[in-house]
């Protein structure tokens, strides 16, 4: 049972590491289209300026409620699925 | 330096690749002749068995009543598997029917004049001479000798740790070009800017942060 649970423990503590930088990764990747969407609406304003931050800022609120940011969850999810399925495999067939 | 870090890139290769090889569920085509468990002393090679917290019983000598299934290859020769429980541990087979497993095998024992030929699933290596045996995970009966059954379940591991090993490099990447770099270039720039109130040589200066960088990572 211990043993039991020091698994559950460490792989909750993997999967919540991985799940930070997940997490940290698609708001990068959905930063960085942002900031292509603001230089191709303006060709002129290309380029870091305080606008650009402010439209990436305002375009950024509401982002975790969305469906990418809610499938980084998967992460907790699909190891849960793979140990099961491992425990289906290994003994009971 | 460039010696020094290939020959450390060369070792870890070759330490994953073992680890792997260790780790990943193998198939072998044998011939059960026996099913016994016997006291085995666990000493020096006690990484190559179950964790003493699995439910094996262990005595005060160190010795455990291990379970063990003797096959012959179909070249002849003897090949010897243990069949314990894994656990909840290390390696993540959660395995925890080996009394099943080891009803099954004594099941499928045959001699060389009437032999039955079975798929066994196994990680591990045999060792002989540290006492090393592969962990049986599932026997399955197959027609004959030649009938090699295809290891999917190692192929579906290794593609899976493939994608994750691309993710990791993609996020790497985008943390590098998002913020390593920029910061990179304004410390650049402070460099510069420092450099031109001191009225030193500027162009001597000119990415010096970015050449560290770009040495550091042996460009």
């Amino acid at each position: 049972m211990i043993a039991f649970l020091r698994l559950i423990g460490m792989v909750l503590v993997v999967e919540l590491i991985f799940y930070a930088l997940i997490s940290i990764y698609i708001r990068s990747l959905r930063r960085e289209a942002l900031e292509k969407e603001w230089d191709r609406r303006h060709p002129e304003r290309a380029g870091a300026s305080p606008e650009r931050r402010e439209f990436v800022r305002r375009c950024m609120t509401g982002f975790s409620r969305t469906l990418r940011a809610r499938l980084a969850l998967l992460v907790l999810v699909l190891p849960l699925v793979a140990f099961v399925a491992i425990v289906v495999i290994v003994n009971y067939n | 330096m460039r010696w020094f870090l290939t020959v450390l890139g060369v070792i870890f290769g070759i330490v994953v690749f073992l680890f792997l090889d260790y780790a990943l569920p193998s198939k072998q085509t044998v011939r059960i002749t026996n099913t016994y468990n016997r006291l085995t002393d666990i000493g020096a090679n006690r990484i190559f068995y179950a964790s003493p917290d699995t439910g094996t019983v262990q005595n005060a000598a160190g010795q455990r009543d291990v379970r063990f299934i003797d096959t012959v290859r179909p070249n002849g020769k003897p090949y010897v598997y243990r069949n314990e429980d894994t656990g909840w541990i290390w390696p993540p087979y959660f395995k925890y029917d080996s009394s099943n497993l080891h009803a099954q095998a004594t099941d499928l024992r045959s001699t060389s004049a009437k032999p039955e030929w079975v798929s066994v699933t196994s990680y591990g290596w045999r060792v002989a001479w540290l006492s090393v045996y592969p962990n049986a995970i599932s026997v399955k009966p197959v027609a004959g000798p030649e009938v090699k059954p295809f290891n999917w379940p190692a192929q579906i591991i290794l593609l899976l740790l493939g994608g994750l090993l691309f993710l990791i490099w993609r996020m790497w990447n985008q943390f590098r070009e998002r913020t390593i770099d920029p910061a990179v270039r304004s410390a650049d720039q402070a460099w510069d800017r420092l450099d031109a109130r001191a009225d030193a040589a500027r162009d001597r200066a000119q990415g010096r942060m970015r050449r560290w960088w770009n040495g550091l990572k042996g460009r």
